[in-house]
């Protein structure tokens, strides 16, 4: 990830006051869910820091797809990683595309991620941990 | 890239009771679905809590994630309401939350 990191200039979200610098991380987020073969996830959650999404739950879970008879036979891994993370709605589709495009998500049976809208979050606080503000924006 | 674009998609999560996540998986794939992903969780209902020798016993439930599309959506939550919905053994609960972006469906297009 090679962007310019120029987009909060902290002299200058220090002089507005608090509303106006809530106001700047008040956007609408999202869930974003992340189902990958077991013992992937870890790499996921690497990438998903590399592109500032900094609230990641991991936890493992089975998928139940594919042939019942390949299933019965033992041949498939079922066993998954579900990472759950928190985005702002306007970076959903760039994180899903470096997912998508760093871990082959088009191809068959590498794993799937979608994004689900919040339509609430228990306060301020909790909104800032989730989507990761850091902490100068909030302190004068 | 797969062009899943063109559709929108809808995620059931069903809770139900641990070990039922195979019917559920069956209907829902009976009813069009492709699959699921089920991972394991811990109810604490208010009549959820049993006391057996005075020891209280949490409940285990598992819950189903299923990505399926949105004009589908109907006919899969009534086939696995109907296989492990609150009446049944199951005692499955059922939600459905909107999909705003989706990546790595790659089922859908094969069929076209």
């Amino acid at each position: 990830m090679n962007k310019p990191t120029s987009e909060t200039p902290v002299s200058d979200s220090a002089a507005k006051p608090l509303q106006e610098r809530c106001a700047d991380f008040m956007k609408r987020i999202e869930v974003l869910i992340t189902i990958v073969d077991r013992g992937k996830g870890d790499k996921i959650v690497q990438a998903l820091r590399e592109s500032k999404v900094t609230y990641n739950l991991s936890s493992v879970g089975y998928g139940a797809s594919g042939l019942a008879l390949v299933d019965m036979l033992g041949l498939t891994s079922t066993e998954k990683d579900i990472i759950i993370s928190v985005v702002p709605e306007e970076r959903a589709h760039e994180i899903l595309n470096i997912l998508l495009y760093k871990f082959d998500l088009d191809k068959p049976d590498k794993g799937i991620a979608f994004t689900v809208p919040i339509s609430g979050v228990s306060g301020p606080i909790a909104l800032k941990y989730i989507s990761g503000v850091q902490n100068h924006i909030l302190k004068p | 890239m797969a062009d899943t674009s063109n559709f929108e998609f809808s995620l059931i999560m069903t809770i139900v009771n641990r070990g039922f996540a195979d019917v559920v998986v069956d209907a829902a794939r009976e009813a069009g679905a492709r699959g699921g992903t089920v991972f394991y969780a811990r109810g604490t209902g208010i009549h959820e809590i049993e006391k057996f020798f005075a020891v209280s016993i949490q409940p285990e439930k598992e819950v189903v994630m299923t990505l399926v599309r949105r004009d589908e959506t109907q006919k899969i939550i009534h086939g696995i309401v109907k296989a492990a919905g609150l009446n049944t053994e199951g005692r499955g609960l059922s939600i459905v939350l909107p999909v705003s972006n989706a990546v790595g469906i790659t089922h859908y297009n094969e069929d076209e």
